[in-house]
């Protein structure tokens, strides 16, 4: 949360002043993480790409209620995951999709960055299939440390719990991954994706 | 077989690994949302300056207008200024009940039913909100009053739904028949309410927001009938073809009319 620009503060009160063009900038800043936040939830990108539209609609109806100073990118995805969520409960009756958090191939401009390619794919693999197998508010918490980089405090404001219980729900979820992977050495390696593309490396 | 050595690592370890993993983009492509986002709330800002609130000494005067029409005692001469409101089966009425009504216990909404139950048993198309964040109704009930049923959903509270003050739910929305039925629904509209008018879907809408307030409701037979115990959050009463509905909530008036347009 440090080192915030005082830019997204300016937005951010031209926004809660009803500049919808201030608001605007706001969306396209934060579009991807919230995206990618609601991909976590739904695993399906439709249905993340509506819940992260209503998201920013709704919070831009709602920011007489975000607290000045407070990390604005934390607060959004509160809603974000939250609407998401509403989402699948609205969809529990229709059958998933199948996304997989791994599903999607990395497009051709971005190349894995080292750290990955040295991981080896079969690793990778394990771990996104633990990630996936997942209860999803512990695959939120992993990823809002991890993929997203956020501080402990950030977490808070996400999560909307006090500060003082990130460490353990993070910890927790940290238990649950390794209990996937875990159940993963006992399953047998799956047979290759048949779709075009789908198989990585 | 799966690679053994993640098993056995650490957290701050297998952390590591996870932020790597979190850089590369293993995401489908984020699609551009400004422009949806931008006219939807441009769509919405427009809607919201027509919902023009009435100007205090409006109120004041619809107010006693309002309560002139809860006093008078004729099914007649309600009918008339129900339908000069262009609201079928509501007015407004004001009942002495102390000054601080008293809420809490069962809703006595009728009889549990299914959503499907409940549309083959009223006699009129249900709608039903469409709306991703509000999603599907928790509960569901059917009462056989007025004539033709209403039906009242129930979403309990969590999410984006504040719970109600005394009984914990998040949201009730009711429909019935008001064309069908000229029963009258009243609101009693103690100190501390406020009224707005507003339109939905081209007919009059009625917010009412404020201190927690009672229902009377006139049956069928002409007679009042006090309702203390259902959800007394804030209210918008509101006409959709000849339906009549009525959403109680801690919702705020633009998540209300959100909900309200969304009924299909």
């Amino acid at each position: 949360m440090e080192g915030r620009p005082l830019e997204e503060r300016d937005l951010v009160e031209q926004a809660r002043s009803g500049d919808a063009g201030a608001y605007e900038e706001l969306v396209r800043r934060y579009q991807e993480v919230a995206f990618r936040a609601a991909c976590l939830v739904t695993r399906d990108a439709h249905e993340a790409e509506e819940a992260a539209q209503d998201a920013f609609v709704k919070a831009f109806y709602a920011l007489d209620r975000f607290r000045p100073g407070a990390p604005f990118r934390s607060w959004l995805l509160r809603i974000v995951t939250n609407e998401a969520r509403n989402r699948n409960r609205s969809a529990r009756r229709r059958a998933r999709l199948g996304f997989r958090l791994a599903g999607a191939r990395p497009s051709g401009d971005a190349a894995p960055s080292p750290e990955v390619t040295a991981l080896g794919h079969e690793t990778q693999r394990e771990l996104m299939d633990a990630m996936t197998a997942l209860d999803e508010r512990d695959r939120v918490i992993i990823a809002y440390r991890y993929f997203f980089e956020m501080s402990e405090a950030e977490m808070a404001v996400a999560l909307d719990c006090p500060p003082g219980t990130v460490k353990s729900r993070l910890s927790r979820a940290m238990r649950h991954l390794r209990t996937h992977l875990v159940a993963g050495l006992a399953r047998p390696e799956p047979a290759p994706d048949p779709r075009p593309g789908a198989q990585r490396g | 077989m799966a690679d053994r050595e993640l098993v056995n690592m650490d957290d701050a370890e297998l952390g590591e690994l996870l932020r790597a993993l979190g850089r590369q983009r293993s995401y489908p492509p984020t699609p551009d949302l400004a422009p949806a986002v931008h006219a939807r709330i441009r769509a919405r800002s427009g809607a919201t300056r027509r919902q023009r609130a009435w100007p205090l000494a409006m109120v004041a005067a619809a107010l006693v207008a309002l309560l002139c029409v809860g006093a008078l005692a004729f099914p007649g001469a309600r009918s008339t200024v129900a339908g000069w409101l262009n609201l079928p089966g509501v007015t407004f009425f004001a009942e002495t009940v102390g000054d601080r009504p008293v809420l809490g216990g069962a809703l006595r909404l009728g009889e549990p039913v299914t959503l499907a139950e409940a549309r083959e048993r009223v006699l009129y198309p249900l709608l039903v909100p469409d709306l991703p964040w509000l999603g599907d109704p928790d509960e569901v009930y059917l009462d056989a009053e007025p004539a033709g049923g209403t039906v009242s959903f129930i979403y309990h509270a969590g999410g984006e739904i504040p719970p109600a003050e005394t009984t914990g739910v998040g949201l009730l929305l009711s429909q019935f028949q008001g064309q069908v039925n000229p029963g009258m629904y009243g609101k009693g509209l103690p100190d501390g309410v406020e009224l707005e008018y507003l339109e939905i879907n081209g007919h009059v809408a009625f917010w009412i927001s404020g201190e927690p307030h009672t229902f009377s409701y006139f049956r069928p037979d002409g007679q009042p009938v006090q309702e203390t115990s259902r959800l007394a959050g804030n209210t918008l009463l509101w006409q959709h073809g000849g339906l009549t509905l009525r959403l109680e909530s801690g919702l705020d008036r633009d998540q209300a009319v959100e909900i309200a347009e969304s009924m299909r």
